[in-house]
């Protein structure tokens, strides 16, 4: 019986309802909401978008750096947000699946910790390239856990270190594809959502 | 048709099958899942496709079966020795059981992708949270302008090009330039969203949410079936010692009426879609032989 | 009561020195449908947007809105935006939902009916504007003409009092203009409702209209029944810019009409024509200043054809994919250097596909065509730019193409003044205007190193004045031993500063001609006054050109008595 799968799956349905509607309320009641409502559509469609072109590159994906940016830029509630929406939308493009939970929690968590450090982020473009790298290898992390859960119902330890060894060429292309992602699109990118943030409204949102 | 029915009766159907699968031990019920699962798929899909459905889902089998004993040493049963460690029966078992219930949630994704569309994942979440249900909506109609406007670029990108034989890199830079312009575009273009939003009252107070779904009759007895049967399943399931053990030695589970009941009832939810489906498709060819 | 009143009203941009819109007074009363007409920038969209306070911009504002006699910052907002519908100009951004059904249910969600009510509503407005078809489908495999109507149909489902339409045909082509024009005309005459509507192009809209208010550099300068338009625009030396965007009937008669009711549409101008002229002196008069014209043009034309060859394919198949159906199905064409060629049709007939594949993006599975060295501007000129600002941009394209900087400021010092450039440099170029835009899109075009140039569609949105002057660097480049391949819907154009035309239908290119030629046996696909004279002189297609033969014929009237 995959019982603690069970509780681990109740545990992030749980979390991504819970963070949905904080996070929706929250936005409702800063007033700029329907703004960052749609600055939130843009970038999930963006992201997935990214997605799609780079469709043909296996692990390089623009994705985890448009996630980071705009936690950075739109504070943690729109990182969080964008990251788990573009795992739910971009898997009607690619296969919905059980996986898809934990997708959303994933990047999800990856914006939300984006925009909580985005003063540093910004800052220093090391810690932010180092930030990427980790995000890569933190997706594969992650999403091992579910795969061993699913064979044995709970976390094997054996059989986890396993997967990673197996998907390690993948952790790394995307450790590897995000700072490349960072390196190209940090500057300009920052540039237009500091214009978005400007043209929006938005220059009194937190960052 | 299945997919015709109401959002709200997919999400159930598909989460209570998750939770048979994720609650019952038994190698039975993802066989019988992926029995019915395919039977529902081909009424979707093109023959060639189930076929190289079902030829993957036996690849996936036979390389757990490999795989699994290579990694897990337990079990009593030892074939042979491999490196001074014991590859045992069991773990071929366990593999092959694993396989199965790979199998069966791929098959449970392809099922879902048939069935739900973004239209009722907006609907199902705009019951609780209608903000939610308008980013999904907002997103999904961006998307595809968005892969317009990116082919717009890259073409006059492409055609401005002063190589004639572009590189690796160069291909690579182009979509990252791409990428970036559709990104200025988009934002630009998400200010005339706002306003119209805006101007149609958005925000003014608390949104109703329209859909097109009306909850029937049909619905109501599907819903009762298949919860009927599910509960039941897991009721009965419970306490039966039904588990399969794989370790130290594989054990198959008593055989008896209980057993033999819940294999019946988890068969019936699962398959109802399946049930349904084929009945349709009788009445039609009664009322065509008709016309 | 007036439904709307504007007193006084001021307006100017938070960084902008002058004044966008300076003491305008008008009111509109209900039922009445108004166009506002004028330049591009001369205040049209900024005044519209400040009668709609949800998209009000930011910026210093004096006067007054009056709405039902109610000044307009005191409606609430719930008010405000059931009862004065807006109907943006972008369909794209417009927008907002997936699908067509929940786009027309958005704004009756914004106010709280229920599912029964919303329903109602949105199949009542799916029925009477013809869109039950799209009602399923997504918004974006809509086609432009489509979408802007389901864009009009979301705004009417809350029964707005009045509407303001921001340009709404402008980035829509001919026929699913005309069609869109056709619902607004419903719109007004079938179902009573209060329209505004801001429009450069008064072609087909002119006669529909019960008054005309046009804009120049925010002041209005005429506010007026379409008749009495041209009359007071006249007047005033200003408003010959103005004139240039008056349907081609009016152009033609305003003046010779005199004590005369002026015709405002094709229709009336065929009336007219038959009623107050002698046709049969009429087809003379032609034929003779024609002969002369033609021993003039056989020196034109005969040196055209010493011009060498441009471009040139042949019998060229094309198809997106294997299984598709022909999008090009052996298309040739030869294009001279020197020379301006039209390639004219309609939707889906390749037209943009073809440009794809001389430019080598595509490659065609049977007939050869090497990858051109080509400038190519494309129908978004936005996508052109991709630096923070337009001079960088510029400098960008220079260095790819292999210019110094020297060399580049160079080329740009030389257009800046004719493309009006100077005060760009530093804008972010989103941050420009629809004509801006585009002139900044041809200095990039000039800065390139090619000397084939396609175009496609350049014109679609461009008010009159601007198409002269795009007109007349087309005119300046061709000078340069450029070849320039356009294809458009806009006929008006092509015969006016075309050097050929070929029609493009099916795949096929055919009908190779100079413009005369090409329209003169065209009945429908021809320009506005080409349908006014087809009957006595068919060859006749532009404003001046009709022109000369009615000041000859008015000239032989005199002399003859």
């Amino acid at each position: 019986m995959r019982f603690h799968l069970t509780v681990v799956y109740g545990i992030i349905l749980a979390i991504l309802v819970i963070a949905f509607r904080q996070f929706l309320v929250m936005l409702e009641k800063k007033k700029q909401d329907f703004r960052l409502l749609v600055i939130i559509s843009v970038l999930t469609a963006l992201s997935v978008t990214g997605r799609l072109i780079f469709a043909v590159l296996p692990g390089f994906k623009p994705v985890t750096a448009v996630v980071i940016l705009s936690g950075i830029y739109f504070g943690k509630e729109a990182g969080f947000l964008t990251g788990s929406l573009t795992a739910l939308i971009s898997n009607f493009y690619f296969g919905q699946g059980a996986w898809t939970p934990f997708q959303m929690m994933v990047w999800g968590i990856i914006g939300a910790i984006a925009g909580i450090g985005s003063g540093l982020l910004r800052k220093n473009r090391f810690v932010l390239y180092l930030y990427s790298a980790a995000a890569g290898a933190m997706y594969s992390l992650l999403m091992d856990i579910y795969t061993v859960f699913w064979i044995d119902g709970y976390l094997n330890g054996s059989r986890y270190l396993t997967a990673l060894l197996t998907s390690l060429p993948f952790t790394v292309i995307y450790a590897v594809s995000n700072v490349i992602f960072m390196v190209v699109l940090r500057k300009p990118v920052g540039r237009k959502l500091m214009r978005v943030r400007k043209k929006f409204g938005l220059e009194s949102l937190k960052m | 048709m299945f997919e015709s029915y109401h959002p709200l009766i997919h999400v159930i159907y598909f989460t209570g099958i998750l939770l048979l699968l994720l609650f019952c031990d038994h190698p039975v019920i993802p066989v019988l899942w992926i029995l019915f699962s395919i039977l529902f798929l081909s009424c979707y899909r093109k023959k060639s496709e189930i076929v190289k459905m079902i030829f993957g889902i036996f690849l996936l089998l036979c390389a757990m079966i490999c795989v699994n004993p290579m990694i897990s040493h337990n079990g009593a049963t030892v074939l042979f020795f491999m490196n001074g460690k014991a590859v045992t029966l069991e773990a071929a078992i366990y593999g092959g059981y694993i396989g199965l219930l790979l199998s069966s949630m791929m098959l449970w994704g392809g099922c879902l992708n048939e069935i739900m569309s973004s239209d009722k994942l907006i609907y199902v979440s705009g019951r609780a949270m209608p903000h939610l249900a308008l980013v999904i909506s907002m997103s999904m109609r961006f998307i595809p302008l968005f892969k317009r406007k990116a082919s717009e670029i890259y073409a006059y990108q492409k055609i401005n090009m002063r190589k004639s034989r572009p590189s690796y890199t160069d291909k690579l830079l182009l979509g990252m330039k791409t990428f970036s312009i559709v990104m200025t575009w988009s934002f630009e273009n998400a200010l005339d969203t706002a306003d119209s939003m805006k101007s149609r009252g958005y925000g003014i107070r608390k949104r109703t949410f329209y859909s097109v779904y009306r909850f029937t009759l049909r619905d109501a007895v599907f819903l009762t079936v298949f919860l009927a049967a599910g509960i039941l399943t897991l009721l009965l399931w419970k306490d039966s010692g039904m588990n399969v053990a794989f370790y130290p030695v594989f054990r198959w589970p008593a055989w008896n009426i209980r057993s033999t009941l819940i294999i019946c009832l988890s068969g019936l939810a699962a398959g109802i879609p399946w049930i349904y489906e084929v009945k349709e498709k009788l009445i039609w060819n009664y009322y065509r032989s008709g016309i | 009561m007036e439904l709307l009143q504007v007193r006084d009203l001021s307006f100017q941009y938070p960084d902008s020195g002058r004044l966008a819109l300076n003491r305008l007074n008008f009111s509109v009363n209900a039922g009445e449908f108004v166009i506002l007409c004028g330049a591009s920038g001369c205040g049209k969209s900024t005044l519209l947007k400040l009668l709609k306070k949800e998209v009000a911009p930011a910026g210093n504002r004096q006067g007054e809105i009056l709405f039902q006699g109610k000044p307009a910052e005191e409606l609430s907002y719930r008010e405000s935006a059931k009862y004065i519908g807006y109907v943006a100009q972008n369909t794209e951004g417009a927008l907002v939902t997936e699908k067509v059904y929940s786009e027309l249910a958005f704004g009756l969600e914004n106010f709280q009916y229920d599912n029964d009510h919303i329903r109602m509503k949105v199949s009542e407005t799916a029925i009477s504007f013809g869109i039950e078809e799209l009602f399923h489908k997504k918004v974006e495999e809509l086609s432009g003409g489509q979408r802007q109507l389901v864009n009009l149909a979301a705004v009417l489902v809350t029964e707005p009092l009045v509407l303001l339409l921001d340009e709404p045909v402008s980035k829509l082509d001919r026929i699913a203009a005309e069609e869109f024009i056709n619902t607004i005309r419903k719109l007004s005459e079938t179902y009573g409702i209060t329209i505004v509507m801001a429009e450069h192009n008064l072609e087909d809209i002119f006669s529909l209209a019960d008054r005309i208010m046009v804009l120049e550099d925010g002041n209005l300068i005429a506010d007026e029944k379409p008749e009495d338009l041209s009359g007071i625009l006249k007047q005033r030396n200003s408003g010959t810019a103005m004139m240039k965007a008056l349907p081609s009937a009016v152009r033609l008669f305003a003046d010779r009409s005199k004590a005369l009711e002026c015709p405002l549409n094709v229709r009336e101008a065929v009336r007219y024509l038959s009623r107050h002229y002698n046709m049969e002196l009429l087809r003379k008069l032609d034929e003779d200043l024609s002969g002369i014209r033609k021993n003039l043009r056989t020196e034109r034309t005969g040196n055209k054809t010493k011009y060498p060859v441009g471009l040139q394919f042949k019998n060229i198949w094309f198809r997106y994919e294997k299984d598709g159906k022909d999008i090009l199905r052996g298309a040739g064409l030869t294009v001279l250097k020197n020379t301006l060629h039209c390639l004219l049709g309609g939707n889906g007939s390749g037209k943009s596909t073809l440009l794809s594949v001389i430019g080598g993006l595509y490659k065609p599975y049977r007939g050869h065509m090497e990858k051109q060295n080509v400038a190519y501007l494309c129908q978004t000129p936005q996508f052109m730019f991709l630096k923070e600002t337009v001079y960088e941009d510029f400098l960008d394209t220079g260095y790819q193409n292999g210019r110094t900087k020297q060399e580049i400021k160079d080329l740009i010092g030389k257009y800046e003044r004719r493309l009006g450039l100077e005060s760009l440099y530093h804008m972010h170029p989103y941050d420009l205007s629809g004509g801006e835009i585009q002139k900044a899109a041809l200095m990039k075009i000039l800065l390139c190193r090619a000397e084939i140039i396609l175009l496609d569609e350049p014109t679609k949105g461009m008010d009159a004045g601007s198409k002269d002057e795009f007109g007349q660097v087309l005119k300046e480049l061709l000078s340069q031993e450029k070849t320039i391949l356009m294809v458009t819907h806009d006929i008006e154009f092509a015969a006016e500063y075309g050097d050929y035309c070929s029609m493009i239908f099916d795949g096929e290119i055919f009908g190779t001609s100079e413009p005369t030629e090409f329209f003169e046996h065209n009945t429908y696909f021809t320009t506005y006054t080409g349908r006014i004279l087809r009957k006595v002189a068919g060859k006749r297609i532009t404003v001046s050109q009709a022109d000369e033969l009615l000041d000859h014929y008015e000239k032989y009237k005199e002399v003859g008595i």
